[in-house]
């Protein structure tokens, strides 16, 4: 290999410098939660200690993460902007600052986990043996609802221990995306493939039990993809894509006559037909829509909408406060952010160089943006609301973390990248191998 | 009258809003271009990225090729194969390699054997540097590249093992001895 003069391509050989962005997003952290803070005509504390943490909070975080390892900093500054989003959003759709304390609360211990997340991703190799371990605990801590559950209106996928209220499923994602990529990264066939697909299958039953079909749908949807990614099995995937197609096809002829899916029958009925007035539930759709067509271009103004007239607008109906809010303009630039969240990991998954980390991070950034496609679909009135939370910015602590704990994976996997990327560059200039037998 | 001011400021600022979401999103995706133009830039200029060891296969004919192997990957005659070495008897997928401590641990797929010798057949077996194994018809060679400078990437530490060491101290200039070869008619 001939030596490459460093100087002859420095320039493209540079990364893009994050600070502009880093910048306006610390902007952003400070104008928006400042002008909340004169929100309701006298000062309100807790607006304006957010103002300071939230901007010094991204700052602190970008210079840890890149001491200790040498991640994506763009990633990690997006992630940081969309979870400040949520603060501000928070904040000010709501009358009280309860929820927006806890999610900042959240979105503290999630920096904590997306560092030891990035860490452990670094650290451990034999992901495969752990496997073994996890997939028991996974499925048992799955059916914690049927033990601990505390039933929400239509499902019972949370659980509440000693005051503290949590869904099991949203926490298991990561691990089930470790699990698998763990288990198709192998290339031994069926032989070995098997348990993953039982496992998944198996996760997908209790969530359906619950019933939580939202996550039942995600968990499908990650399981397909990194089966897909995996084993490049073509046939067997589409196999499994129409046999679930037929499956749902069933499920909906015969979703009037059995009663645990009632709600369902009920809420395909009004998603049909929201303007009827026949149906009371109607109104949280009715009301979306009208807070995200009265947002217009530019936003009613930050502090100045009525989002919070929707019902359940902290968490599943988040985008349309977003839209109302911040107006269509903000919303489009937000969906962007999340477009350069999919590349990017894409992207990382491509630089990968072992088979596991390239499907971690496919499955990471495929979840994210599905779970993102699911909510945003669900608000604008092109599927059914699947109860499933916007990543990053929807209220929840266990929403929070789980996004936070996928970030730090694709973060880590990143570091790896970077440092792989080092030593070829090293190799490119300054010098060859030597082979040695 | 400070409700009003608020509304005044909230009104104004939405525009900001609006000009600041397009700035960020504008400068993330102008980032991605660019690095995803970069990560391009180095591949091109390095195609044998990553590559931590060589495979040398003697064909049936005589004939004498060298492969390159990243940390992992599968081996065979099949286009889905990370290394594919046609015309040699190898199945479309033949075995999944990983280069741990400095030795190749292979794994058969499927009905495909190893053997490190005639009589032998392998599902499963660990190579060390320079030795040799039959895979269909092939016999091939698994041969380290040792790099000059210690690497620093986690993935590329576990494939060269303790072996790092050896390397580093390999990397010190040995002094050269040189002795006095006596000539006939010296004496």
């Amino acid at each position: 290999m001939a030596m490459i003069e460093a100087s002859k391509y420095r320039k493209s050989l540079n990364r893009t410098n994050e600070l502009p962005l880093l910048h306006l997003v610390m902007l952003f952290q400070f104008v928006s939660m400042l002008l909340l803070t004169f929100r309701d005509g006298v000062m309100d504390a807790f607006s304006f200690q957010m103002s300071l943490y939230l901007p010094i909070g991204t700052f602190l975080g970008l210079k840890i993460i890149s001491k200790l390892f040498p991640v994506d900093r763009c990633i990690f500054i997006l992630t940081a902007f969309l979870s400040s989003l949520g603060v501000v959003l928070l904040r000010a759709v709501l009358k009280t600052t309860a929820d927006a304390s806890d999610q900042a609360l959240f979105l503290l211990i999630g920096y904590f986990l997306m560092i030891l997340s990035a860490f452990l991703i670094r650290l451990v190799r034999a992901w495969e043996k752990l496997s073994v371990i996890a997939m028991p605990l996974a499925l048992g801590f799955l059916c914690l609802p049927f033990v601990f559950g505390s039933p929400s209106a239509t499902a019972d996928s949370w659980v509440k221990i000693g005051g503290v209220q949590f869904q099991p499923s949203e926490l298991i994602k990561p691990v089930l995306i470790l699990v698998l990529s763990a288990g198709f990264s192998r290339k031994e066939g069926f032989r070995v493939w098997w348990r993953y697909v039982l496992f998944a299958g198996l996760a997908c039953s209790v969530l359906f039990l619950q019933p939580d079909l939202g996550a039942v749908f995600l968990y499908f949807i990650i399981t397909v993809c990194l089966f897909y990614a995996g084993t490049g099995n073509y046939k067997v995937t589409i196999a499994v894509l129409l046999i679930a197609v037929l499956g749902v096809a069933v499920f909906l002829k015969l979703l009037n006559s059995i009663d645990a899916f009632s709600y369902l029958a009920s809420r395909i009925a009004i998603w049909q037909n929201p303007f009827s007035g026949a149906y009371e539930d109607a109104r949280q759709i009715v009301q979306g829509l009208i807070s995200i067509a009265s947002g217009g271009l530019f936003g009613s103004g930050l502090g100045l909408g009525s989002a919070d007239r929707v019902a359940v607008v902290a968490s599943d109906y988040i985008f349309a406060a977003l839209s109302e809010e911040f107006g269509i303009l903000f919303t489009i630039c937000v969906l962007i952010v999340y477009l350069v969240l999919l590349i990017r990991g894409t992207t990382i998954a491509m630089n990968a160089r072992s088979r596991f980390h390239a499907l971690t991070a496919l499955g990471c950034v495929f979840a994210l943006t599905s779970q993102m496609l699911l909510i945003v679909c669900g608000n604008l009135h092109l599927i059914p609301l699947t109860g499933v939370t916007m990543p990053f910015v929807s209220g929840g602590g266990s929403s929070m973390l789980s996004s936070m704990i996928q970030a730090g994976i694709l973060l880590g996997i990143s570091s790896v990248n970077a440092e792989d990327e080092y030593d070829d560059l090293m190799r490119i200039t300054r010098g060859q191998w030597r082979e040695e037998e | 009258m400070a409700v009003d001011l608020f509304q005044s400021a909230a009104l104004m600022l939405r525009y900001g809003f609006a000009a600041a979401g397009a700035l960020i999103a504008g400068r993330a995706l102008y980032m991605t271009i660019r690095d995803g133009g970069r990560a391009s830039s180095i591949r091109a200029q390095a195609r044998e990225t990553g590559v931590i060891a060589n495979l040398i296969v003697k064909f049936h004919g005589g004939e004498i090729k060298k492969y390159t192997l990243n940390v992992e990957g599968m081996v065979g005659a099949g286009r889905v194969c990370d290394v594919r070495i046609a015309r040699a008897g190898l199945d479309r997928r033949h075995f999944f390699y990983e280069i741990v401590n400095g030795n190749m641990k292979i794994t058969a797929i499927g009905h495909s054997r190893i053997r490190i010798d005639d009589t032998q057949e392998l599902r499963e077996t660990i190579v060390r540097p320079g030795r040799e194994f039959i895979a269909g018809d092939a016999v091939i060679r698994f041969v380290v590249l040792r790099q000059k400078k210690a690497p620093i990437s986690p993935m590329t530490k576990r494939a060269y093992g303790n072996t790092i060491s050896l390397v580093l101290k390999d990397v010190k200039p040995k002094r050269v001895i040189r002795r006095r070869v006596r000539r006939r008619g010296d004496d």
